[in-house]
This record gives structure tokens, sequence and C-alpha cells, in this order.
């Protein structure tokens, strides 16, 4: 059987991508994970862009 | 035995209320799930042509349901890839909308992307920053389950 070949066209490094509108942050669910996922995307992200952050949990921090 | 007739009478239109109220519910939550969406087409920017950046690609079911909704949106998605259907459902959404990358952007960028690893090394990479060390010592929990997530 043909082997795919699409995977390597998966990768997004090699486009050249504007800021982004939308930003939304479903990954590592923990405060720090959130917190280094957030701060990334603002660097990708335009400054008035809406951010989306779902379900991040950490019982011991009160923000 | 008019009695139980009434009671029945009485349960029947209780019961066809609220079927009707609950279908009122359902018309009212679709439509506002159309007045939402129709409202947030609307009002993006670079005429409607947008680019959404998603850190958490999952099984791609977010993805597919915003590349399908938004014909003008694109979308730049990050993940571990630490499941195994994530790059195949990845590239399934791939030719799904690879026609719609044709004559679109120059070329500079197709409507779905997606790069996988850490993104606590990929993003600041896509940024073209030098990552850095974020510390919570008083997060020791969250701490392990950070390392959990991504190893």
């Amino acid at each position: 059987m043909k082997k795919s070949s699409h995977h390597s066209r998966i990768n997004s490094v090699e486009f050249k991508w504007p800021l982004a509108d939308i930003v939304r942050i479903y990954g590592g669910h923990t405060f720090e994970v959130a917190a280094s996922d957030l701060l990334y995307s603002q660097a990708l992200s335009k400054p008035h862009a809406l951010v989306v952050l779902d379900d991040c949990r950490d019982l011991q921090v009160n923000l | 035995m008019a009695g139980v007739d009434d009671e029945v009478a009485a349960v029947s239109r209780a019961a066809a209320a609220a079927a009707a109220a609950e279908e009122e519910d359902e018309k009212g939550e679709r439509d506002e799930a159309i007045r939402m969406s129709s409202s947030y087409g609307s009002s993006t920017p670079v005429d409607g042509e947008w680019l959404a950046l998603e850190v958490g690609f999952n099984a791609g079911h977010s993805a597919a349901l915003l590349l399908a909704t938004f014909p003008r949106a694109s979308l730049r998605s990050f993940d571990l890839c630490a499941h195994v259907y994530t790059k195949s459902n990845a590239a399934w959404l791939q030719t799904q909308f690879e026609a719609s990358n044709i004559n679109r952007f120059n070329g500079t960028y197709p409507r779905f992307a997606l790069s996988c690893g850490n993104s606590r090394e990929t993003l600041p990479a896509a940024a073209e920053l030098v990552p850095l060390q974020l510390l919570f010592p008083i997060c020791e929990d969250a701490q392990i389950e950070a390392s959990l997530v991504l190893t």
C-alpha cells in the first residue's frame, strides 16, 4: 500500500503567516502551560486580537 | 371516570406545553447561535479574511468546524501531536480544504496547517523568540501536571 505523503505538507513553519485575529488556547490545561501559550501567542497575534482561553485550572493559585 | 379523563387531559396539556417550551428554547438557542455566528463573521477584519491561531488541535473537531463555517478564515494550529490521530486528522483536513488554498493569499499561507511539538518550543520558534523559562514555584502540582502533559 502506498504510504500517504501529505504529512509532509502539514507543518506550518514553511509559510509566511500574518498575525492572528483570533487566538484559541486549549492545549495543556495547567496554569504554567496555559500561561506560556498565552505569552507566546501574543507575539503571533494582532494587538487587539480576541483571545479564548479554555479549561485552565490551578486550584492552588488565586488570580 | 370523568375525573380520570380530566386528569389525563391535564397531563397531556402539560406535556404538550412542556414540549412546546422545549422546542421554543431550542429554536431560541439556534437563533442565538446563528446571530452570534453572523455577528462574529461580520466583525472580523481585513475584508472578512482572518486568521485564527489555535494552541491545542487534538482531533481537530474545532478546526473542522471553524474552517467549514467560515470560508474566508484560515487556521494555524499547534499541538503536541502525542495522539496517533492528530496528524492523520490534520492531513485529512488539509485535503478537505486544499482546493480553497489555491489562488488565496498569493500562496503565502494555506487555509490550514499544523505544527507539531511542545508549544513552549514551537510557539516561540514561530514568533522567532527565544524560549523563556517560566517558573511558578507555588504551582508545584501544576508543574508536575505540566511535565506529564509535555512528555
